[in-house]
């Protein structure tokens, strides 16, 4: 547990590639696995992190330090995700997802999220298909089906010629 | 498989979740792992606007859905619905399937007729035990509406706009909700602001305001006022802010 006073707790963090990484305990009870492991007095030595790889795990702690350091203030802890989210790629994003769901952080999970949403929103199936590499397993019959059945969701929506 | 289809369902419905009904449902084409993802979100958002001239497709639609979340004992967190007619009978069917948490968000366009009189918020909204957030636009609520208890104790968020009030029903809503933390209010005529230990956040925009006489808010740390009278001013100044 932390110390009631004094200098402030830092707790050392282990990446599934064996990279070590400091981080100020109140930075990192953003996570509740990590805060309960804090809690649980599991947190003394090195912190484990099996499912994060050393490059997610670095980002998520730029963010852990940079959203912790706002105020109470969620209008501004808004803008620094934005901010924060704004260049990363969707490879970065999956794995940062995986990261905070692993990491229980739902401040986290919902801003990639919401990123992830706003990228798919509005595109047409095919564009979607592509950007992400999604394979179209539906025969021609049962995609025609799935859009019989949900007709009113394309109206107003640009078709592509490969959907 | 492609890395977003080969992402955890929970976190597939939650990318849905931030898209609109229509949006969401889109996706079921992508591929087949992705047919009924959206049918699991943990939100709906049901807007009769989507089926205009077809109201009856829009009441089974309805229904389907909610008979969905509830036979497969599905958690649904938000539930957004544009038509006011309809609350009755659905507000008691949320509280059947034990939706925990849930978001109501309620737009009524009526004031825009002639006469400009504005629809009557149901009272059964507030008898929504689960109601945790209530977003709702173009209503007026009388103390008939509120003569019956107000069951929604863990009301937190409460934004209204351009909703009217009769004498003292404001006060009752907010006297009633123990856990209320954000009040938004905007264009709602004249409001009086009692003491609250809960109150986090206060946003009012046009209208008139009063403050009660002393009033405490332990909590606060968020006031906002804009275009707002405040009668009497020195009401105003003896408050006790943190």
């Amino acid at each position: 547990m932390a110390a009631e006073t004094g200098t402030p707790t830092t707790l050392t963090l282990k990446s599934n590639d064996d990279e070590l990484f400091s981080v100020a305990e109140s930075a990192a009870i953003l996570s509740v696995t990590i805060r309960n492991m804090v809690e649980d007095g599991c947190a003394g030595g090195v912190i484990p992190l099996d499912n994060v790889d050393g490059k997610t795990l670095a980002s998520v702690i730029t963010y852990m330090n940079g959203i912790s350091a706002i105020p109470a203030d969620e209008e501004k802890k808004k803008s620094y995700r934005d901010k924060f989210l704004s260049d990363k790629d969707f490879e970065t994003l999956a794995d940062m997802v995986l990261a905070a769901n692993y990491l229980n952080m739902s401040c986290l999970m919902d801003a990639v999220s919401a990123k992830i949403a706003q990228v798919m929103e509005k595109k047409s199936v095919g564009w979607v298909r592509r950007k992400f590499g999604i394979e179209n397993d539906y025969t021609p019959e049962e995609e025609a089906a799935v859009k019989e059945e949900h007709k009113w969701t394309f109206e107003g929506v640009e078709t592509d010629d490969d959907n | 498989m492609d890395r977003i289809s080969d992402l955890p369902e929970h976190i597939l419905q939650r990318i849905l979740y931030f898209m609109s009904q229509k949006e969401a449902i889109r996706t079921s084409l992508l591929s087949k792992s992705w047919g009924s993802i959206w049918c699991t979100r943990p939100n709906l958002d049901l807007s009769d606007n989507n089926f205009k001239e077809k109201k009856q497709e829009f009441l089974s639609t309805v229904g389907e859905n909610l008979q969905r979340y509830s036979d497969q004992k599905m958690c649904l967190e938000e539930f957004g619905l544009k038509s006011v007619s309809l609350l009755k009978k659905w507000i008691p069917a949320l509280k059947n399937m034990g939706v925990k948490d849930f978001r109501l968000s309620i737009y009524s366009k009526s004031i825009q007729r002639r006469r400009r009189r504005r629809v009557k918020l149901p009272s059964v909204v507030f008898e929504a035990e689960s109601l945790h957030d209530l977003h709702a636009e173009g209503f007026s609520l009388g103390r008939k509406a509120i003569r019956r208890n107000i069951l929604s104790k863990h009301l937190k968020k409460l934004h209204l706009e351009k909703v009217k009030f009769e004498d003292g029903v404001f006060q009752k809503i907010i006297s009633s909700c123990p856990l209320i933390e954000t009040m938004i209010l905007k264009s709602c005529g004249s409001i009086g602001i009692y003491p609250s230990k809960s109150l986090v956040k206060i946003h009012i925009e046009y209208g008139d305001v009063s403050f009660h006489e002393g009033a405490e808010f332990r909590n606060l740390n968020y006031l906002f006022l804009n275009q707002v009278m405040l009668w009497p001013v020195d009401n105003f100044s003896s408050c006790k802010f943190p």
